[in-house]
């Protein structure tokens, strides 16, 4: 038993703390409530509405919003909802699952920086929303 | 447990640990990657939508189409016709154009909305010389109002210019100003700033803005564009395809090639 706590010792090491580990899921669900409102605008047959923050419904309805007849923000949903299931896998899990679900978490959210990098590209010099 | 053993297992778990991890990397980058990839064939580039049935325009001949090959000319211009090359007789009310253009461009738009800023200094303005000077277009400009009582005002004084024939320098000087989507920057004292700059009578233009006499108007023309579906600005309509966003110049030629040739609306 003290060899096995001992081989998992370094591996813990890479995982986020405790406060982390809380609030990897609490962000995913608020960017799932985000992805969520941007689908709705993007359905939506009303006038657009416009968060104070946020430029208004053009990048959403440009023809790059949309991929292969699906709005990314739907897209964006469904990642938010992997990561918010890790980030509770990863709070309940013991040892190696803990560390899986970190990896995992990685995997997706650097996944998600570099394509969300390539959406502000699109934005920035294609779509010329700036 | 022997200093030995550990070692071992604590070098083996280093080592899996931080292989696991450049795995990981490169599972993400590949991710991402296939993303981007899927991203680029499935965007739909049609910046149109298909015109509605029974709005087909007769074929003429090609020879009327101008080239779209000159560089755009992105200047902004708070005057009418800053090269003159578009006739006179041309303007009229919140349009200008040839009456008896083949193609008819729409554009719904917010004075506020920053894409509608951007767009009105460009690609508009590429229009204009391409293919309204030509005589081939004639381009209406539509009130669609987006962001609340601000939007609404401006639009009343852009109403009250063409009351006086200068609804295009007003509306370019307007565009120009970039008023704030979110931030309060429209005020009557504004609006009454650039009216004295395009040089209208302002007894006319006061008189209008206080009574609201275009209110109805600009309501009229939000109506309209809900009533086709509009949710955003700027959208375009071109004999009635849609278009959303900062349509590029080439989305443009690629509609009023096929209306021209007769095979689009």
């Amino acid at each position: 038993l003290k060899a096995k706590s001992k081989v998992v010792t370094p591996v813990s090491m890479a995982r986020p703390g405790r406060g982390l580990q809380i609030a990897i899921p609490l962000l995913a669900i608020v960017g799932m409530a985000i992805s969520g409102y941007l689908t709705y605008l993007h359905y939506a047959t009303v006038s657009a509405v416009c968060l104070p923050f946020m430029e208004c419904d053009v990048v959403l309805s440009s023809p790059y919003s949309v991929m292969w007849g699906v709005p990314l923000s739907l897209f964006g949903m469904v990642v938010y909802a992997f990561i918010t299931g890790l980030g509770i896998w990863q709070l309940r899990a013991k040892n190696e699952g803990k560390s899986l679900a970190a990896l995992l978490i990685y995997v997706m959210a650097l996944s998600g920086i570099i394509f969300t990098v390539y959406l502000y590209y699109l934005e920035i010099f294609v779509i010329h929303d700036f | 447990v022997s200093p030995q053993t550990r070692k071992k297992t604590v070098s083996k778990t280093k080592i899996f640990s931080s292989r696991a991890f450049a795995a990981a990397t490169v599972l993400a980058v590949v991710l991402a990657i296939i993303m981007i990839g899927l991203g680029r064939a499935g965007y739909t580039k049609e910046f149109f939508t298909s015109p509605p049935p029974g709005t087909s325009t007769p074929a003429i001949s090609p020879s009327v189409t101008p080239p779209v090959s000159a560089s755009p000319s992105s200047s902004p211009s708070a005057t009418n016709n800053p090269s003159g090359i578009i006739p006179a007789s041309y303007f009229s009310g919140t349009s200008v154009g040839s009456p008896t253009a083949p193609v008819t461009i729409t554009e719904y738009a917010d004075y506020q909305c920053s894409i509608c800023q951007t767009f009105a200094a460009t690609t508009e303005k590429d229009l204009e010389r391409v293919y309204v000077a030509t005589g081939v277009v004639r381009y209406v400009f539509k009130n669609f109002i987006v962001f609340g009582d601000e939007s609404l005002l401006a639009a009343q004084a852009a109403e009250a210019a063409a009351e006086q024939n200068k609804f295009w320098p007003y509306h370019d000087l307007l565009m120009e100003s970039r008023f704030s989507e979110s931030a309060p920057d429209i005020t009557l004292a504004k609006l009454q700033s650039i009216a004295q700059i395009v040089g209208l009578n302002m007894d006319q233009f006061n008189s209008a803005m206080s009574s609201g006499k275009f209110k109805d108007q600009v309501m009229q023309d939000d109506a309209e564009g809900k009533a086709l579906g509009i949710t955003g600005t700027p959208t375009f309509s071109v004999n009635g395809a849609l278009g959303k966003g900062n349509v590029p110049l080439d989305a443009f030629k690629k509609v009023i090639d096929q209306i021209l040739q007769g095979t689009g609306s």
